[in-house]
C-alpha cells in the first residue's frame, strides 16, 4: 500500500482535469489577423517543444530501463565524439532557425504602425485610462463602473465584474488604429487579449501599438503592470462599431463636450451640486478617501472633519485641482470638468457632518483652473 | 609533435577559429593548436571572424526588415 503512494499526485491530476477544461490557460483565440498569427505561432512552437520533449525523454527513459544494472549493463567509457557533438549542435540550431523565420515575419508586422486611419493616445493614470482621439477633439477618462457593493461582497457580483467601465474606448471596425501609449504617474500596461495588444504605458515615453478590429462588439482587458493599490480596478473596455455608427458616436461625443461646456455656464444650486458631487466623489475619490470620507489611516487622510475640507476654501480647491506632490493625491484639474470639480468640492465641504454651507460655482473653478 | 611547424597556416587557423565559435573541436586539433608558439594569429583571426559575424548579423537583420516592409 505504502509503495503506491507515488500514484497519489497522478490521481489528483486526473480528478482535476474536468475542472481544467473550463479554466482557460492558453492564449485567447484572437479576433484580429495578427492575434490569430501569434496564436498559430505559439501553437507551432508549443508542438515543437512537445515533440522534442517526447523524443529526448523517450530516449532517456528507454536507455535507463533497457540498460539497467540488473541486466548486467556495463557503462561504456569514452571521452569525446566529434560527430555526435556536431550533430547535437546543428539540430537545435536548425530548429531555432525554423522557429525564428515565422516569428520574425510576425514581429515585423506587429511593429509596423504606419499608415493608420485613426490615432488614439492612451494615458495610464492611477487608476483609470484616458483616451484622446488625436485630431478629433475628443478626450475622456474611462473609469471602473462596477458598483462598490459588489466589490465589498455586499451584493451579487455581475457578469463583467471588474471588467466594466463608464466610457469604453470606441473604435471603428476594419480601420487601422494606432495607439500612442504613455502614463501620467507610474508604469501601467494596456492589454486586450483578443487584439493581442499588450503594451507598457511609461511616464515620459510614448510606445506604439496598433490594431485593425474586425468584428463589432465589446472587447475586455486589464492593466497588466502592477501600478499600485487599485491595479486590479482599472479595466480596459473597447467597443468596436461599424464605420457609420462610429461616425455617429464621434459626432455625439463632440456635441456632448459642447453641452458640458454650456452646463458650466449655468447656475447650480447647492442641492444640485451636492447630488452631482456625490456621484463624482464615488467614482473619482472614494477609492482612497472611502465613501464615508474616513480615508485609510496612515495612507489616505480622512476628509470628514479634515482641516482642508472644513477650513478656508482656497487650499481645498487648490489641492483638488493641482494634487499634492509626493503623495497619491492627483491633480484632478485635467481629469474632471468644471461642473464636476465644483460639485465634488461642494460635496466634500458639506457631507459627513462637514456642514460648512459653502458652495463653489463651476464659473469660479473655470477661472482658477486655467 | 610539439615542434612541428605550422602547416597550411591560414586555412588551419581559420578552421580552428570557426570550430571554436561553433563550440566543437576534436581533441587532436586542440592539442595541436595549444602547442603552437604563435598565439597571436589565433587572436587576430578570432577578432576578424567575430567582426565578420557581427556584420553578417547586421546584414541579415537589414535583409529581413526589407522583406517585411515589402
Amino acid at each position: 500500500m505504502i509503495k503506491r503512494i507515488w500514484l497519489l499526485p497522478w490521481i489528483g491530476l486526473l480528478v482535476s482535469l474536468p475542472a481544467a477544461a473550463a479554466w482557460q490557460v492558453n492564449l485567447s483565440p484572437g479576433s484580429t489577423e495578427i492575434a490569430r498569427d501569434i496564436r498559430e505561432l505559439h501553437m507551432i512552437i508549443f508542438w515543437i517543444c512537445v515533440a522534442i520533449g517526447v523524443v529526448v525523454f523517450g530516449v532517456m527513459f528507454w536507455s535507463i530501463i533497457h540498460h539497467r544494472k540488473s541486466r548486467g549493463a556495463e557503462a561504456h567509457h569514452f571521452h569525446e565524439n566529434t560527430f555526435v557533438e556536431i550533430l547535437w549542435t546543428l539540430i537545435p540550431f536548425g530548429i531555432l532557425i525554423a522557429m525564428a523565420v515565422p516569428a520574425t515575419a510576425t514581429l515585423i508586422r506587429m511593429y509596423d504602425s504606419t499608415e493608420a486611419d485613426l490615432d488614439v493616445q492612451i494615458t495610464g493614470y492611477q487608476w483609470k485610462w484616458r483616451y484622446q482621439y488625436l485630431g478629433h477633439d475628443i478626450d475622456y477618462f474611462s473609469v471602473l463602473s462596477t458598483p462598490r457593493e459588489q466589490i465589498n461582497n455586499e451584493a451579487e457580483k455581475g457578469e463583467h465584474y471588474l471588467l466594466e467601465v463608464d466610457n469604453p474606448l470606441v473604435l471603428p471596425a476594419g480601420k487601422k488604429v494606432r495607439f500612442l501609449l504613455t502614463s501620467n504617474d507610474v508604469i501601467h500596461s494596456w492589454w486586450v487579449p483578443d487584439f493581442a495588444v499588450k503594451k507598457d504605458a511609461i511616464p515620459g515615453f510614448v510606445n506604439e501599438a496598433w490594431v485593425i478590429p474586425e468584428e463589432p462588439g465589446i472587447y475586455r482587458g486589464q492593466c497588466t503592470e502592477l501600478c499600485g493599490k487599485d491595479h486590479g480596478f482599472m479595466p480596459v473596455v473597447v467597443e468596436v462599431k461599424p464605420q457609420e455608427e462610429f461616425d455617429q458616436w464621434l459626432a455625439d461625443a463632440r456635441s456632448a463636450a459642447e453641452a458640458q461646456a454650456a452646463a458650466a455656464e449655468q447656475d447650480w444650486s447647492l442641492e444640485q451640486l451636492m447630488e452631482r458631487g456625490e456621484q463624482v466623489y464615488n467614482s473619482a475619490c472614494a477609492a482612497c478617501h472611502l465613501p464615508n470620507g474616513q480615508g485609510v489611516p496612515g495612507a489616505f487622510p480622512a476628509l470628514a472633519g479634515s482641516p482642508i475640507a472644513t477650513g478656508d476654501i482656497g487650499p481645498h480647491i487648490d489641492i483638488v485641482l493641482h494634487g499634492k506632490a509626493g503623495t497619491a493625491m492627483q491633480a484632478f484639474g485635467a481629469q474632471l470638468d468644471a461642473v464636476d470639480l465644483a460639485a465634488v468640492i461642494t460635496y466634500e465641504r458639506n457631507a459627513w457632518g462637514n456642514d460648512t454651507g459653502d458652495s463653489v460655482s463651476p464659473q469660479q473653478i473655470a477661472e482658477l483652473n486655467q | 609533435m610539439a615542434k612541428e611547424p605550422d602547416k597550411g597556416g591560414l586555412l588551419k587557423t581559420l578552421q580552428s577559429v570557426l570550430a571554436a565559435m561553433f563550440g566543437v573541436q576534436s581533441e587532436r586539433r586542440r592539442r595541436e593548436d595549444f602547442s603552437s608558439e604563435k598565439p597571436w594569429r589565433f587572436i587576430l583571426a578570432g577578432l576578424i571572424v567575430a567582426a565578420a559575424f557581427v556584420i553578417f548579423v547586421m546584414l541579415l537583420v537589414r535583409w529581413a526588415l526589407s522583406l517585411g516592409a515589402a
